[in-house]
């Protein structure tokens, strides 16, 4: 006979049940590893109610904790009908059987914080080097080295020389270069309405 | 909903945007290749029309917020390789886009209708669009971006002299319609006070205010706001193959790129038709990598080569402020009726990066000039080039681009650098500052035929820019010459187009965008004419990860598939394998040729994901795993799991159906000897044929998980084991000797490993001479060679300089398989080798090497010829005769793709 019984509601972010997501009750384990090696205890579907209902054993865990004389620390993992994974709660830690409070979640999903959404990057420019690099794949195909090796060590050493000395502001001022007329990252920074500094003809 | 969709995540967009996390497949009326001027009119316009359209783009998608006017940010996010994109010889820096939009959004956004000269130079070449239908369409675009004149008070301080000039030379007695450009600019769909152009002067960096019209804030905004169309854009997505099938293309493979170009994800696009719009040189070379359009495709390019020269003035110019191309001279180009050759002098100013860049001195002398940034004008001398340009592909299926200018075109840049120079002086010039490295400046009007004498004598000395790529598969009525017809429809295609500036049969001497926007509009009018024609989508997976596919999963995908489905349990009573552990032909195995798919029933082989890293490429170099079952009772199975290439690993298992914790009724394998007993195995039939399994370390059932994989009795030929290539090789019924010009082409081949085929490991050209059929090989692009070949009815060999040979079969015209053998031996076949190879190694280091490995061999009783079988070097075979002699070599799989 089941020891545990985690249930739950899963819904979407204007309160309506989600059917059809499953629901994983995972343990998680000591250590530093990633999360695939933590015991799966349980899973079921939810249902058109958006209900779910998982029971596992005492003895699918209480080995190991046997020593400590802990409960599991539970956590749900919530993938779509594709498998993805969707959303994982919090950790509950030192769960025990009497405590059903602590075995019943209520899952709101919000679409932006799915889980297999890749997280915005800090810019769009930040990866500006690996960009460079990798406009580099084949070059020694593309273009014949060996024939124009001349060539290519001036183009090399012009573009390093106009990078040193003229990719930064303090070169611009030197030169009397008006520079950008935008903040760096535009839609962090709070700037005025565009206008050009100059008077235009 | 109308979306793009992308594998890059950014905080903001102004477009509805998603990120791929997984493969993607699709069933579409449309797919269009590119996002350009062609592209994005041809996908906006189908969709408009009631079309489902997909459209690939290779870049990202990048809003004008994104765009903050800083070169070291925007070049390598919008402009294709990063701006180090230049033809083969390294002479001329090609300009192009590379991001959800194209070149159209990185482009001066100057607009000219198609010249009446090329119009009816074009008609002569037997391209069927009349003089109205380029007007119709014109009026189209001209309505949908806003193009409009520049107006008087538009013109910056650059372009004022250059105006001055011309007036200077009285040119304005010519007959000229405009010499104020006409330019895409328009309100801003983002903010609302902006009207029209800002006049910031950063139209080479994306237009941060989106009042340029690109294609992404005009067609592309409109196919996404759109609610009735059904449009998708997937950006950051490479179309690797269009697919085929009897005249009729059936779709494209494509990939999701990161930041670098390594492969993401995977998208298979099955579509009625498919257009292919990615400029001169992708389009030529997509064609190419998909064996379409026979040897003229790349053939054509021109670039419009364009030297410029700078004034020096006294006073300050700010040639930075303002609209950077605004006026043009036009008496010595196409648009003045010139027919052959001719240029246009272009008012146009570089962002300082690229200006540093391009003056062509060092040190001291250049910080000089760069310190006069403000007092300089510039124009540039854009020549109508001859078409002698092409586009080929590399071994890896890079387009390397060569191009030779021509003498006229030479002729064309000396003369024109000279009026130009003329011109800046004429207007108060102190000093030039020219694009040539022999002659970086001049000082008096006395110097210019100097500078001519320069061009004409050593064009090389020349710093070229050209951001007009054009042609490379040719317009017209003659399939023997030309690659598209009127229609823009591919010849011996029904559904296949290009449309973009590869069709240009000449150049056209002029700014393209609007000709390339005009013909697509007429070209999206007649696909909608004759859509009924069109054949129904058929679908194909392709090499997608699905669930009746899994060995096309990455790692992640298995385990997510594992989570979801169930395992059917009906099924687990054909879990057993035949009772014969060697192939039979058509009794535990079988051959589809028509799918390249084969039945292996002598044992479950085993995949693991397709992820890129070390683990993967490890396998699939030395070696995958089979499972093999036999019933023990109604309630288990015996089974086995063994590496193909090892010995060391022979694990017995015992498979049964059971109820476990968290993940149901599965098949639990049990390894029942030491040490597997520390392992097992959870497996779920997806079908009879497929398998996706989890193996766990420790003790059931709450051991580590380790990885996941899949397992199938049938599988195409990327997977083929040595043995099923030995099946086929040796099997008359599958395969047959070449005979006559059969072999002719071009084939990659792919080593045959047992775990899966390596990526290309060499080219084979066969071409017919006089009867006679002439090879060239390389292998790995590193070996290139010529192989002798000796042709019998039973055997195809081609002997090189080693001790190996190759020998071929033919299995369907577009696949053939192949072996690279050392020849039968009745000794031990790899001794043999060993024996060679010590041989052809500089003797001093192989007399050390040799007494050291036998000392090593006799102290540890360790057989050498052995080595490469026990420690698994998954490619290399040996194979026994019916004599019971031996030969040693790779297998290895040939595709067609020349």
């Amino acid at each position: 006979m089941a020891d545990y019984h985690v249930s739950g509601l899963i819904t979407n972010s204007f309160g309506k049940p989600v059917k059809d997501i499953l629901v994983q009750v995972l343990e998680r384990d000591q250590g530093v590893f990633e999360d695939r090696i933590d015991d799966l205890l349980g899973s079921a579907w939810t249902k058109k109610d958006g209900n779910f209902r998982i029971s596992f054993n005492e003895k699918q865990f209480m080995e190991r904790f046997k020593i400590f004389e802990k409960g599991p620390d539970i956590y749900l993992k919530l993938r779509n009908n594709r498998g993805e994974v969707i959303h994982t709660t919090k950790v509950r830690k030192d769960v025990k059987k009497t405590q059903k409070t602590r075995l019943a979640f209520k899952i709101s999903l919000d679409p932006n914080s799915f889980e297999n959404k890749v997280k915005p990057k800090e810019d769009p420019f930040s990866d500006a080097t690996n960009r460079r690099m990798g406009s580099f794949s084949g070059f020694e195909q593309r273009a014949d080295f060996t024939d124009n090796l001349q060539q290519v060590f001036t183009m090399f050493l012009s573009t390093l020389h106009a990078w040193a000395n003229y990719n930064n502001e303090h070169s611009w001022r030197k030169i009397g270069y008006d520079g950008p007329l935008v903040p760096k990252f535009p839609w962090r920074t709070e700037h005025s309405p565009h206008k050009v500094k100059w008077k235009k003809s | 909903m109308n979306c793009i969709f992308g594998t890059e995540a950014f905080e903001k967009r102004q477009e509805p945007y998603d990120v791929i996390s997984r493969d993607i497949i699709r069933d579409v009326d449309v797919c269009v290749i590119g996002s350009g001027a062609a592209g994005a009119i041809l996908a906006t316009k189908l969709s408009e029309a009631g079309k489902s359209v997909i459209l690939l783009e290779r870049g990202g998608y990048y809003d004008g917020e994104s765009m903050n006017q800083r070169e070291e940010d925007m070049m390598p996010l919008l402009w294709k390789n990063a701006g180090a994109n230049f033809t083969a010889n390294l002479k001329i820096a090609i300009a192009q886009g590379s991001c959800l939009g194209g070149s159209t959004v990185i482009n001066d956004a100057v607009c000219f209708d198609i010249p009446y000269t090329i119009i009816k130079q074009w008609q002569k070449m037997k391209v069927a669009i009349s003089e109205s239908e380029w007007k119709k369409s014109n009026k189209e675009v001209v309505k949908r971006i806003h193009i409009t004149k520049v107006k008087p008070n538009e013109l910056n301080e650059n372009a004022k002299k250059l105006k001055k000039a011309c007036e200077n030379f009285r040119l304005y007695d010519k007959k000229i319609d405009h010499r104020y450009n006409y330019r895409n600019c328009g309100p801003s769909f983002t903010d609302s006070s902006l009207t029209d152009c800002m006049q910031c002067g950063f139209c080479h960096l994306g237009c941060h205010y989106d009042t340029k019209q690109s294609m992404l804030v005009t067609y592309i905004h409109d196919a996404l706001q759109n609610t009735k169309a059904n449009f998708t854009a997937y950006c950051n997505c490479k179309a690797d193959k269009i697919t085929q099938e009897n005249g009729n293309v059936t779709g494209v493979d494509g990939t999701f790129i990161d930041e670098q170009g390594n492969e993401k994800f995977r998208i298979r696009v099955n579509s009625k038709i498919v257009i292919v719009s990615a400029g001169s040189i992708a389009s030529s070379n997509l064609l190419q990598k998909s064996n379409i359009g026979g040897k003229n495709v790349g053939k054509g390019l021109a670039l419009h080569p364009a030297p410029f020269v700078m004034g020096r003035f006294k006073e300050k110019i700010f040639g930075n402020r303002g609209i950077p191309m605004s006026y043009t001279c036009h008496e010595f180009g196409v648009t003045n009726g010139v027919e052959n050759g001719g240029f246009l002098i272009e008012s146009i100013f570089l962002p300082v990066f690229q200006m540093a860049i391009a003056i062509p001195s060092f040190e001291k002398n250049h910080r000089r000039l760069m310190m006069d940034f403000n007092h300089y004008t510039m124009a540039g001398v854009m020549v109508r080039d001859e078409p002698n340009g092409k586009i080929t592909l590399t071994y890896d299926d890079h387009p390397k681009v060569s191009y030779d200018l021509s003498s006229q075109t030479i002729d064309d840049m000396a003369r024109g650098m000279g009026i130009l120079a003329r011109f800046w002086f004429s207007v108060g010039a102190t000093s030039l500052v020219t694009s040539h490295r022999d002659i970086p400046e001049i000082g008096t009007k006395a110097d210019i035929p100097k500078l001519r004498d320069a061009v004409r004598n050593n064009p090389d000395g020349l710093m070229l820019g050209s951001a007009h790529p054009q042609g490379g598969n040719k317009m017209g009525d003659d399939p023997k010459n030309c690659i598209v017809d009127s229609d823009c429809k591919v010849f011996g295609f029904k559904n296949l187009y290009v449309c973009d500036a590869s069709v240009f049969p000449t150049p056209i001497g002029v700014n393209p965008q609007q000709t390339i926007m005009a013909l697509a509009t007429i070209t999206a009018n007649k696909i909608i004419k004759k859509w009924k024609t069109f054949k129904p989508v058929k679908r194909s997976l392709g090499k997608i990860c699905t669930l009746s596919q899994p060995r096309y999963g990455l790692s992640k995908n298995l385990g997510e598939q594992f989570a979801i489905v169930d395992h059917k349990q009906r099924l687990f009573s054909e879990l057993a394998n035949s009772k014969e552990e060697r192939i039979i032909p058509n009794k535990n195995w079988r051959f589809n040729p028509k799918t390249l798919e084969i039945t292996n029933n002598v044992f479950w082989k085993g995949f693991y994901g397709r992820d890129i890293n070390l683990m993967t490429t490890g396998l699939r170099f030395f070696g995958g795993f089979y499972k093999r079952f036999e019933k023990n009772n109604s309630k288990s199975f015996r089974g086995i799991t063994h590496p193909f290439e090892t010995k060391i690993v022979n694990a017995k298992s015992l498979a049964t159906e059971e109820n476990v914790p968290g993940y149901g009724t599965v098949i639990r394998l049990r390894y029942l000897d030491h040490p597997y007993t520390i392992a097992y195995d959870l497996l779920k039939m997806i079908d009879k044929d497929t398998l996706i399994g989890k193996a766990f370390l420790g003790e059931f059932p709450r051991g580590r998980e380790l990885f996941n994989f899949s397992m199938s009795r049938v599988y195409d030929v990327d997977f083929m084991t040595e043995d099923d290539l030995l099946t086929i090789f040796n099997n008359s019924k599958f395969s047959h000797s070449p005979k006559g010009n059969e072999i002719v082409g071009k084939w990659e081949g792919m080593l045959v490993s047992d775990s899966a085929v390596s990526p290309r490991s060499q080219i084979f050209h066969f071409e017919s001479e006089d009867g006679e059929i002439d090879m060239r090989y390389s292998f790995a692009n590193m070996i290139r060679g010529r192989s002798d070949l000796s042709i019998s009815n039973q055997l195809f060999k081609m002997d090189d300089q080693t001790i190996f040979h190759d020998e071929i079969r033919m299995v369907t015209p577009n696949f053939a398989v192949g072996r690279w053998v050392s020849d039968w031996s009745n000794q031990n076949a790899l001794k043999s080798f060993i024996d060679d190879f010590k041989r052809i190694l500089p003797v001093p280091v192989a007399r050390e090497h040799s007494k050291s490995l036998d000392g090593i061999t006799r102290k540890f009783r360790f057989r050498w010829p052995k080595l490469a079988k026990e420690t698994g070097f998954s490619f290399l075979g040996v194979e026994k005769n019916a004599d019971n002699q031996t030969r040693i070599g790779l297998s290895f799989i040939l595709k067609r793709t020349g």
